[in-house]
């Protein structure tokens, strides 16, 4: 399967199949499909509870910018990038 | 045929093998039953086979077993040519087996009481001197609940607690050379240079809840290091007994949430030391740090 790279309009949801569990800030979370582990950084944590629904990139984008001190462009590029790798890694789905 | 009644890991067995390390109990309704059958179907490879409810495997010259449902071990001797090594896999993978198919969450290392309420759990790669350790407090006082194998339960309200498994500990011979006569130990089957070292005396017959649990490694200092995050899991995932068995068995997502419970709830620590370090400094630390009334 190829996956289209995601651009501000994607709208991503959570895979249904995933496990996950805030530690101290930090988050694991284990695919029950294929039995791997995952680990995600605070910034990353921060990211992922967001994602409780579907949310497109843009406004994800924009929550971001409300709490944090970070300007528009580096921070769609770094989301954008993160968000990338967790559908490459079959953490998030592409809401059709 | 002679049943005969062991207490292992707060469960009683009704065995038609002898089982030599385990604490005997007199007669009365068992949680689980082992019982010699023949199982000759099951011994097509030597790889650990299993699914929801049941694990199976035949270790060639030993013995096969079948492990159903969280209270069943069939065992099949018609092979056996080392006793002594059919008991260390009855007591270690197979009795492990049913500790997971009872949803226990179950972890390669040892438990020392440190009062009538708490315990610290040691864990570590082998030679990392997990045995060591427990023989140390043991001969400083302190029971020990476990050796190896260290059972976790949870309870209602998320308390961890650690069930007490058998009353003998495994140590290798340089270590045990230190401490005791050899000549009164019974070495462990093939392993010729580890041996068994008779814990009853000091043994804690009640579980304990869970204060801390320390990932032992050998290093240049003694440093002790908190860990959390995804980093807490990672080790800590690492020290589940027989991961494969969690598998086979289907049960992944409970032991995620046990391991995740246990990290959030108790002290977890990396202790790294230097092999040759006295055991007193790491005593010290373990039952000082924040407690108080250790056993004498």
């Amino acid at each position: 399967m190829i996956l289209d790279k995601i651009n501000l309009e994607t709208r991503l949801k959570r895979r249904p199949d995933l496990v996950a569990s805030n530690m101290d800030g930090e988050t694991v979370m284990l695919d029950m499909e294929s039995g791997q582990y995952f680990g995600m950084d605070a910034i990353g944590s921060v990211i992922w509870d967001k994602l409780q629904m579907p949310t497109s990139v843009a406004d994800l984008c924009h929550a971001l910018q409300a709490e944090f001190e970070v300007d528009a462009k580096t921070c769609e590029q770094d989301v954008s990038e993160f968000l990338q790798e967790l559908v490459e890694n079959g953490l998030l789905e592409v809401v059709e | 045929m002679t049943n005969y009644f062991y207490r292992a890991f707060n469960l009683i067995l009704q065995s038609d093998v002898i089982c030599p390390t385990l604490e005997v109990v007199e007669p009365q309704k068992a949680d689980v039953i082992i019982q010699q059958e023949c199982l000759s179907h099951l011994q097509t490879d030597h790889q650990y086979h299993g699914h929801p409810g049941r694990l199976f495997f035949h270790i060639p010259g030993i013995a096969t077993f079948d492990v159903r449902d969280g209270n069943t071990i069939l065992i099949d001797l018609s092979d056996c040519e080392d006793m002594a090594l059919a008991q260390v896999y009855l007591t270690g993978s197979a009795l492990g087996s049913i500790l997971h198919q009872r949803g226990l969450l179950v972890l390669h290392g040892n438990a020392i009481a440190l009062n009538d309420e708490e315990a610290v759990i040691f864990v570590g790669q082998s030679g990392a001197g997990k045995s060591t350790t427990a023989n140390a407090f043991m001969r400083a006082g302190f029971e020990i609940l476990s050796d190896d194998v260290s059972a976790i339960e949870f309870d209602a309200q998320g308390q961890a607690w650690v069930m007490p498994a058998y009353p003998s500990i495994k140590l290798w011979l340089d270590a045990a050379e230190r401490d005791y006569d050899i000549n009164g130990l019974t070495p462990i089957a093939h392993r010729e240079n580890k041996f068994y070292v008779k814990a009853e005396a000091k043994f804690c017959h009640g579980k304990r809840k869970v204060k801390a649990v320390y990932l032992l490694e050998a290093g240049l200092d003694f440093e002790a290091t908190p860990l959390q995050g995804v980093k807490a899991f990672d080790e800590l995932h690492q020290q589940v007994y027989r991961p494969y068995f969690v598998y086979l068995l289907g049960q992944q997502k409970q032991c995620f949430t046990d391991i995740t419970r246990l990290a959030k709830s108790v002290e977890f620590s990396k202790l790294t030391r230097p092999l040759n370090h006295s055991h007193q400094a790491l005593i010290n630390l373990v039952t000082q740090a924040k407690l108080s009334g250790a056993t004498t």
